[in-house]
């Protein structure tokens, strides 16, 4: 197979050609006409990059050849082709731009639009195949700008995670990028929501069904996952909660992590879609997020010196505080952090590593904001005696490779934790462990 | 074998059809995840993490 042409190249000879074909068209008013001339080096830098790639030169060489003899004749006779030759030209170029459009010979392009850089794990394995494949693919990654809310649901501040992206992930600025004007072949998500999130949003451009008339495939890839044994459970009440947002109506493909997932969803969404549709859209492929986890390594230089120092050879329990329980969060939610802390103040022989979902505080400030001066003196009491390490970094991965046990609440960490083979246990707000 | 991601890009890229990718696709075993009760809590938890190590 010889080299593939361009996405951009490609997009670009078809919007000159379907250009000719409107303005050398007999009997239609032209419409910022060029010149024969212009339209003649038209030509000649077509043929030029036709001489690239291998399927243009053999299909639409002669169709080239012919119209640039049109063209010639009537920038010779300084004037526009006559009826008889612009007959004949519409219809060569209706036939060269009917061929190129249909060309499968053609680079794909396929824009990756994560916004917090906590959630690159969904995608990155499948952003790492692409950019691999450069003979056919070109992938790119545009972080794109959220904010946090108010409790009135306005904007309260801007954030655009950048800096937080692996170091050498090569990203384009979302502010150099038309989407609708770009319109790659392909666009993957994992913000599914529009005005409805309660705690932030994406910027308006990206919500799911504005992006869905930038693209030919919009795909939406969760930054959760379930694990199969709760799809009765917590999880059937979370596919409940979030199978009417946007990125299910409007994603042409949707990854799930397991066949019992993706059907979980499908019951679900049967309220809205027939099931041949869902079928159509819903892949149970696997999961990025897994593959992630999977490659996962205790590295000693992803660690602060501190934290090294702190684990020293003990085995390390991680304490995850999650999103979703915020959402019920009481003053008892609060005093089970205060007695997990406790116990393990207490308990040397392991060493306590605390992360808290990236957004925690502000959901906490969004949606219990009177609870949140005693969280922030909480955390701020734990970070001061310094005995157990508080992980704030959107690095769950870390965090999973490093520990050596799970305690906490029921999240996404939660499940891809459970793939480890390490032991877990759920945190009950109403058992008490201090003192024990 | 490959991983999830290489899965996705080859049925995106239309190389391969979705319904055979998926039968591809066969998720890790999930390990328990015990609720908290005051038969089961913190302390065990710790000590049989311990106790493993030490057999181990």
């Amino acid at each position: 197979m010889g080299k593939m042409m361009d996405f951009h190249t490609h997009r670009k000879i078809l919007t000159i050609l379907g250009e000719m074909e409107e303005n050398l068209s007999e009997g239609k008013k032209q419409k910022q006409a060029r010149k024969p001339q212009e339209y003649l080096s038209f030509f000649a830098e077509l043929k030029a990059v036709c001489k690239e790639y291998d399927f243009c030169q053999t299909h639409y060489d002669k169709l080239l050849e012919r119209l640039s003899v049109i063209l010639e004749k009537a920038v010779r006779k300084s004037r526009l082709p006559v009826k008889k030759e612009l007959c004949q030209s519409e219809e060569m170029l209706r036939e060269l731009a009917a061929g190129l459009k249909q060309e499968t010979n053609i680079k794909k392009s396929i824009v990756f639009l994560p916004y917090l850089a906590s959630m690159w794990d969904c995608m990155e394995s499948l952003w790492q195949a692409a950019s691999r494949d450069t003979e056919h693919c070109n992938a790119y990654v545009i972080p794109i700008p959220y904010f946090s809310r108010n409790e009135d649901g306005t904007p309260k501040e801007w954030f655009i995670d950048v800096d937080k992206f692996p170091p050498g992930l090569p990203l384009l600025d979302w502010k150099t990028i038309d989407l609708y004007k770009f319109h790659p072949n392909i666009i993957v998500i994992h913000n599914p929501y529009e005005d409805r999130a309660l705690v932030n949003s994406v910027e308006q451009h990206y919500y799911p069904s504005v992006l869905k008339e930038c693209t030919d495939k919009l795909v939406y890839i969760p930054y959760y996952i379930s694990r199969d044994k709760d799809l009765h459970g917590t999880s059937a009440e979370r596919a409940e909660t979030l199978a009417n947002a946007s990125a299910y109506w409007h994603s042409d493909v949707i990854i799930m992590n397991s066949r019992a997932e993706k059907e979980a969803y499908i019951r679900v969404l049967e309220q809205w879609h027939t099931r041949e549709n869902l079928e159509k859209r819903i892949f149970a492929l696997g999961s990025p997020k897994v593959d992630k986890l999977l490659h996962a390594d205790r590295d000693e230089k992803q660690l602060p010196e501190e934290w090294l120092g702190l684990i020293g050879g003990r085995k390390v329990v991680l304490y995850n505080t999650s999103v979703t329980e915020v959402i019920r969060m009481t003053e008892l939610y609060l005093e089970k952090i205060r007695d997990t802390l406790a116990y393990f103040h207490e308990e040397r022989r392991v060493v306590l590593w605390w992360r808290p979902h990236p957004l925690f505080r502000d959901t906490v400030g969004t949606l219990n904001p009177e609870l949140l001066p005693q969280y922030e003196e909480i955390v701020k009491k734990y970070r001061e005696e310094a005995w157990g390490i508080y992980d704030e970094s959107g690095d769950m991965h870390r965090a999973i490779a490093w520990s050596d046990a799970y305690y906490g609440d029921p999240s996404s960490v939660a499940v891809l934790y459970s793939m480890t083979g390490k032991p877990m246990l759920s945190q009950n707000c109403s058992v008490r462990n201090k003192g024990h | 074998m490959r991983d999830n991601g290489e899965r996705i890009y080859e049925g995106l890229m239309g190389r391969e059809t979705m319904q055979k990718l998926e039968e591809e696709n066969i998720p890790a075993k999930e390990a328990d995840f015990p609720w908290e009760n005051n038969s089961y809590k913190l302390t065990n938890l710790v000590n049989n993490l311990l106790l493993k190590d030490n057999e181990a």
